[in-house]
């Protein structure tokens, strides 16, 4: 009987709401991004090829994916103890380390950017330290990956905490009436439950690197080969007027920021009957 | 997918509050390994988190008040904030009509392509700031394909307030609508049905029934908007004129002073958008407090 | 008002819902919906509400088409069965909501909303609580402030889909009576969806038991009871004990009882199952002359309430057979477990063989 949705909905304003939703979409979203793809369409297969596959591009990906998916993965074990942390222990100032966890949402890129650049360079706080050491972080990659850390923290913890809080305690327990040791109940029954979670958090942190830009360009100084993420190779191609290569690199990243999105959806899907709500 | 996750971010906080604290022994780590754990998070989320704010704040007031003051009072900064609180004054109220009219569709009725649809809203959080740039100037720019009529014209979007506003929407499309659309669905169409039965019109069902239901949500999903709004850099950084007082936002004016070696006066400026930052948070917490409790209708009193 | 419902079909997806549905309600009846979930019952209430529209088929309100009328012009009250309170707002302005959203020149002026409002409230006896919100009424205040709000605009028809479904036994009871008093006072055409056969007898004047999408019977509650026109309404309106047989010379024959004389629409030869109502099988000490009594085994002895149940083994029957005693009838008896007895049904209701359990 909890058919929510059906045909003949007594409820009005169904062709205004989905005209204006397709409308604006269109000319807001689809249109603009058409005119990225036409004008890569522009070239010609082996020009189009030559573009995205030269020295500079192909460097910038390998940063770019590099960074992103090591920052993610990171973020990944990180995130799932902060998560953990905060849904099960109660400590001092708990809250405040919850909302704080949105502060890479909440902080403009730029503000972050200029953040990071003075917290590690050569006369940051921490730069001074990690030079001593023998790091270098501005303008190398590891600067990229620092800034993608900070960027894409709070996605793990936000897709984890609430299975955490929704995993009923009663199996934990079962688990341990049973016999089983904590590292054991961990392992079998807590860590299967929560690693879609897990990997759909690790999966969109990685998006969101990819496409990054504001808080990356300050701390990488974008030295050519060394720390050019992608999206800024895309903004000097477009400062040199040359939009069909522009377009055909940001394609380029648009098709694996879609491929990955097609592959959270399905991961999505996948948990939902997985949990019995699909 | 950035909504995606805010969404769930407020749910999590009320909840953990003061029912999951307690545990028996049987589901509790040795205290050892809680402490650690507990420490290893303050550690983490300090160095990454509270660190990076501490400097944008210390920063800005390293040369004192004065400095800090005239950095923030400068013609040009003032104009960056007429010109943020333009865009965002223009791209909000737009969102959150589209926003609302989105959800109402997908969280009201079943239709072919809906699924597609929903995809489509969400598609603006995977595309790199930049590449949205992009794809403005190949539309307005000079070479693009409205370039030449609107030369003739002689409007300008892209290097104007036009196109800062427009990649601005572009970024924020999905927020209101990514708040909205589980709200809705949660609390179903019972009520409005109720509403129509009694005789009310559509419009009336609408803002006496639907909206007080979802308003926590719904401003939840402003709230959002407006934060990315004022901060996005990356597009607007691309389809900006960039010239000092004229078409710089705050970001932008972040930028332009850093780069230009005025670092104390860029993190006086940065200081005002954390700030904002801040607040945003403490909003989004408050609202997502408002919103979850807002919903079931489960408790009450019991039957005597 | 009369509701006349013809050749009414709806189907979601590949699901029927409502297979050809052809109903008349006459004015001021009180008429149950009866039906295992998802038989199509609440599907039929919407569709009379104009919730819902039917695929085919008309709908006729007091002789007037209304299949193509909006929910809001029906004059129809209904009561959802989680109520759909407005949760922001009070419990008078809730009820107040249907008089408030009426155009300007037909909304009362506001002293007359106050009056009307205090009114309904007081029919339903909860005047004092005007000021609470829904979130802080208990499941039965909600239940009945829905149907003050319903009532507020003068319906007329009430339609109530499961309206004591979400509630604890007691509370159902007494709400149950109290309906049907209010139904007495009000005689407004009203029809209410529920699962519970026993509510559905208790409360309504006529019965439509209905049945995967399709109407099975509709009658008076003694009728479907009594005289159930097929296997599902006889099961599913009560227990039953189940013989298998076969129709042979106009006779019943069965395993358990022989060769009876019985009433039938199944034809020479037909396989067929007879349905014995635990209170219409008589058991007794000694077998007497009678050769086509059951003999049983007592197995277990329960005394509920009023009356008291027997469970029987029978040889050759595949389950235990149930009897029904009215307690001082028990007594005289006094039966006990393990005991030998006899049985002989009183009544038999004999249907199909090929008709589907329920």
């Amino acid at each position: 009987m909890a058919i929510l949705l059906r045909r003949g909905n007594p409820l009005p304003g169904f062709v205004p709401a989905t005209s204006l939703t397709l409308i604006y979409l269109s000319l807001l979203v689809l249109i603009p991004l058409a005119a990225v793809v036409l004008r890569a369409a522009g070239l010609s297969g082996a020009e189009f090829w030559r573009v995205i596959t030269s020295p500079e591009a192909m460097a910038s990906y390998r940063l770019t994916f590099g960074a992103a998916f090591t920052a993610a993965a990171l973020n990944a074990v990180f995130g799932f103890i902060v998560a953990w942390v905060l849904v099960r222990y109660s400590f001092p100032l708990r809250r405040v380390l919850d909302a704080l966890i949105d502060l890479p949402f909440a902080l403009p890129t730029a503000v972050a950017g200029i953040a990071l650049a003075a917290l590690y360079g050569s006369n940051g706080w921490f730069g001074k330290s990690l030079a001593m050491l023998g790091i270098q972080v501005a303008y190398t990659p590891v600067g990229v990956f620092i800034a993608l850390i900070f960027v894409g923290l709070p996605f793990v913890v936000r897709t984890v905490q609430p299975v955490i809080q929704e995993l009923e305690t009663e199996q934990e327990e079962a688990a341990g009436s049973l016999g089983g040791t904590r590292w054991q109940v961990f392992r079998r029954v807590i860590l299967p439950a929560l690693w879609p979670a897990v990997v759909t958090g690790f999966t969109l942190a990685l998006a969101r690197g990819i496409g990054e830009y504001g808080s990356v360009i300050f701390i990488a100084g974008n030295v050519p080969g060394v720390s050019q993420i992608t999206p800024f190779v895309i903004f000097t191609r477009l400062e040199e007027f040359d939009y069909p290569a522009a377009s055909a690199i940001a394609v380029t990243l648009l098709a694996i920021s879609l491929l990955l999105l097609l592959t959270i959806n399905g991961l999505q899907q996948w948990r939902a009957r997985r949990e019995g709500r699909g | 997918m950035m909504a995606d996750i805010t969404a769930n971010a407020g749910r999590v906080v009320p909840a953990s509050g003061n029912t999951r604290v307690a545990h028996r022994a049987a589901a509790d780590e040795p205290i050892w390994v809680r402490r650690s754990l507990i420490g290893l998070v303050f550690v983490f989320l300090g160095v990454f988190l509270v660190v990076p704010l501490a400097i944008v704040l210390s920063s800005a007031l390293s040369q004192g008040w004065a400095l800090y003051a005239r950095a923030v009072t400068d013609p040009d900064t003032w104009s960056a904030i007429v010109l943020t609180l333009w865009v965002v004054a223009i791209t909000v109220p737009l969102n959150t009509l589209f926003g609302i009219a989105a959800a109402w569709a997908i969280a009201r009725f079943d239709f072919r392509g809906r699924s597609v649809l929903t995809s489509l809203i969400d598609l603006p959080f995977s595309v790199s700031p930049v590449v949205v740039g992009l794809a403005y100037v190949l539309v307005f720019g000079r070479g693009g394909w409205l370039g030449p009529w609107l030369g003739a014209h002689d409007i300008q979007i892209i290097f104007a307030m036009p196109g800062m506003v427009l990649v601005t929407m572009f970024v924020t499309v999905p927020f209101v609508a990514r708040e909205l659309i589980p709200v809705l669905a949660e609390r179903g169409q019972e009520e409005e049905e109720g509403a129509l039965s009694l005789g009310a019109s559509g419009w009336q069902t609408f803002f006496r029934v639907t909206l007080p239901a979802v308003k926590w949500g719904l401003l939840y999903g402003v709230v959002l908007t407006t934060a990315r709004a004022l901060g996005e850099y990356g597009a607007v950084a691309v389809v900006s004129g960039r010239v000092p007082g004229e078409n710089e936002t705050l970001t932008l004016r972040v930028d332009m002073l850093y780069e230009n070696y005025q670092a104390t006066a860029a993190f006086a400026v940065a200081s005002l958008l954390a700030v904002i930052a801040l607040i945003t948070l403490v909003l989004k917490t408050y609202l997502g407090d408002r919103k979850d409790n807002a919903c079931p209708l489960s408790a009450g009193a019991p039957d005597s | 008002m009369s509701i006349q419902i013809s050749n009414v079909s709806r189907a979601f997806g590949n699901h029927r819902a409502l297979a050809d549905i052809n109903l008349r309600i006459e004015p001021g009846e009180l008429v149950a919906l009866l039906g295992p979930s998802g038989c199509g019952k609440t599907t039929l209430l919407r569709i009379i509400a104009g919730l819902e529209q039917p695929d085919q088929g008309t709908l006729e309100l007091e002789g007037q088409d209304v299949v193509s009328r909006h929910v809001r012009d029906r004059g129809i009250g209904f009561v959802f069965q989680h109520y759909a309170l407005f949760r922001h707002m009070s419990v008078f302005e809730n009820v107040a909501f249907g008089l408030r959203v009426r155009p300007r020149r037909t909304r009362p002026i506001e002293t007359e909303i106050q009056r009307r409002v205090h009114e309904l409230l007081e029919l339903v006896q909860l005047d004092w609580l005007a000021d609470r919100y829904p979130p802080q009424l208990s499941g039965g205040q909600r239940q009945r402030i829905a149907l003050a709000r319903a009532l507020a605009v003068e319906p007329r028809v009430l339609l109530l889909d499961e309206p004591f479904g979400a509630l604890d036994a007691n509370v159902r009871r007494d709400l149950r009576r109290w309906l049907v008093r209010l139904h007495d006072e009000l005689h407004v055409t009203s029809v209410f969806v529920t699962h519970d056969q026993e509510e559905a007898m208790e409360v309504a004047d006529r019965i439509v038991v209905m049945n995967q999408g399709r109407i099975e019977q509709y009658g008076t509650p003694d009728e479907v009871y009594e005289t159930p026109a097929t296997a599902f309404v006889s099961r599913f309106l009560g227990d039953v004990n189940l013989f298998h047989g076969r129709i042979e010379q106009g006779q019943l024959h069965t395993a358990a009882f022989g060769a009876r004389a019985t009433a039938t629409p199944a034809g020479e030869g037909a396989s067929v199952q007879a349905h014995v109502r635990p209170h219409e099988l008589r058991l007794r000490r000694d077998a007497g002359p009678n050769t086509d009594l059951l003999p049983v085994r007592i197995r277990r002895i329960r005394p509920l309430g009023a009356d008291v149940r027997i469970e029987l083994d029978a040889e050759g029957e595949t389950g235990p057979i149930q009897v029904v005693l009215p307690r001082h009838e028990y007594r005289q008896q006094a039966f006990s477990e393990g005991e030998q007895a006899y049985v002989e049904p009183t009544q038999l209701h004999v249907f199909d063989g090929d008709q589907k359990r329920a």
